[in-house]
C-alpha cells in the first residue's frame, strides 16, 4: 500500500486555501459593509452570517463522516476512515462556533443565553455525542478501531435530521420556521456560506495530512516489525 | 455591537488556535 503524500497534494491544498482566503475576505467586507443593518436588532443581526454558515458546515462534516464511514466498511480502505475523523473533527469546531455564537445572538433576540428549545437542545446532544466519538476514537488502540468509529459514525448521523426537523416535530421553538432573507443580506449569506465551505474543503485537505503522516508511520513500523533482524532483536 | 464582534473574534481564535494544534501534532507524529 502506498502511503506516501502525493506531489499534487500541496498544489490543491494551497489554491483552495487561497481562494477561501479572498472569499472570506470578501465576505467579511460583505458583512461589515455592503449588508445593512437591521432595523430592530442591530449590528448584532451580523452574527447570523457566521452562525448559519458553520451550522450548515456542522451538517455538512458530520454528512461526510457518515458517508466516509459507511465507504470503510465497505472497501476497508484506510483513506476512508481518515476522511470520516477528519471530517468529524472540524464539524467539532463548527459546531463549538454554532454553540459560541447562538447564545451570544439569543442574549440580544431572545434576552437569555441559554433555553431548552428544540433546536438548542438536540444541537447540544449533537455537540455532546460527536465529542463522544473523538473519546472513544482515541481510547481504541487495537486494530478494531477504524471498524468501531466507523460504526459510530454511522448510528450518529441519526441525530442530523432530528436536528434539521426539531423546529418542525416540537413545539416552542424559538427559531424561525421559514427565513425569508432578500437582496443585499440574502447576497452576504450565500457569499458567507461559499467562504466557509471552500475554507471546509481546505481545511480537510490539510487535516488529512496527518492522517496521512500517521498511516506512513504505521507502514513503516509495521514493515520494520517483518524484517529478520526485527525479528532476532525481539526474540 | 459588543456581542457581534465577540463572536467574530471568537470564531478567528477557535480556529488559529485549532491549526497551531494541529500543527504541533504534526509535529509530534513526524518525530522520530
Amino acid at each position: 500500500m502506498n502511503t506516501a503524500i502525493p506531489s499534487w497534494w500541496r498544489g490543491v491544498g494551497a489554491a483552495l486555501w487561497a481562494l477561501a482566503a479572498i472569499l472570506l475576505g470578501a465576505s467579511l467586507w460583505a458583512i461589515w459593509n455592503y449588508a445593512p443593518t437591521e432595523v430592530q436588532m442591530g449590528i448584532v443581526q451580523k452574527i447570523v452570517y457566521v452562525h448559519v454558515p458553520s451550522a450548515t458546515m456542522t451538517l455538512c462534516a458530520f454528512g461526510l463522516t457518515f458517508a466516509a464511514s459507511i465507504a470503510y466498511l465497505t472497501t476497508k480502505q484506510w483513506a476512508w476512515d481518515a476522511v470520516a475523523a477528519a471530517s468529524c473533527e472540524l464539524g467539532m469546531v463548527f459546531a463549538t462556533v454554532v454553540m459560541v455564537t447562538g447564545p451570544l445572538w439569543a442574549r440580544s433576540a431572545w434576552n437569555t443565553w441559554w433555553t431548552w428549545e428544540p433546536r438548542l437542545t438536540t444541537f447540544l446532544i449533537l455537540w455532546i455525542l460527536y465529542a463522544g466519538y473523538h473519546v472513544v476514537r482515541s481510547s481504541i488502540r487495537s486494530s478494531s478501531k477504524r471498524t468501531v468509529s466507523s460504526i459510530l459514525g454511522i448510528i450518529l448521523f441519526v441525530n442530523l435530521p432530528v436536528v434539521w426537523m426539531s423546529i418542525q416535530w416540537w413545539r416552542g421553538s424559538l427559531h424561525p420556521r421559514n427565513v425569508t432573507m432578500t437582496g443585499e443580506m440574502r447576497t452576504t449569506l450565500l457569499l458567507s456560506m461559499g467562504a466557509w465551505m471552500v475554507f471546509f474543503a481546505a481545511a480537510l485537505l490539510t487535516r488529512l495530512r496527518l492522517e496521512w503522516i500517521r498511516e506512513d508511520a504505521l507502514e513503516r513500523d509495521l514493515a520494520g516489525a517483518r524484517t529478520p533482524e526485527a525479528g532476532r532483536a525481539g526474540a | 455591537m459588543t456581542y457581534a464582534i465577540v463572536a467574530y473574534v471568537f470564531t478567528a481564535v477557535l480556529w488559529i488556535v485549532y491549526f497551531l494544534w494541529l500543527k504541533r501534532r504534526e509535529q509530534h507524529e513526524r518525530e522520530p
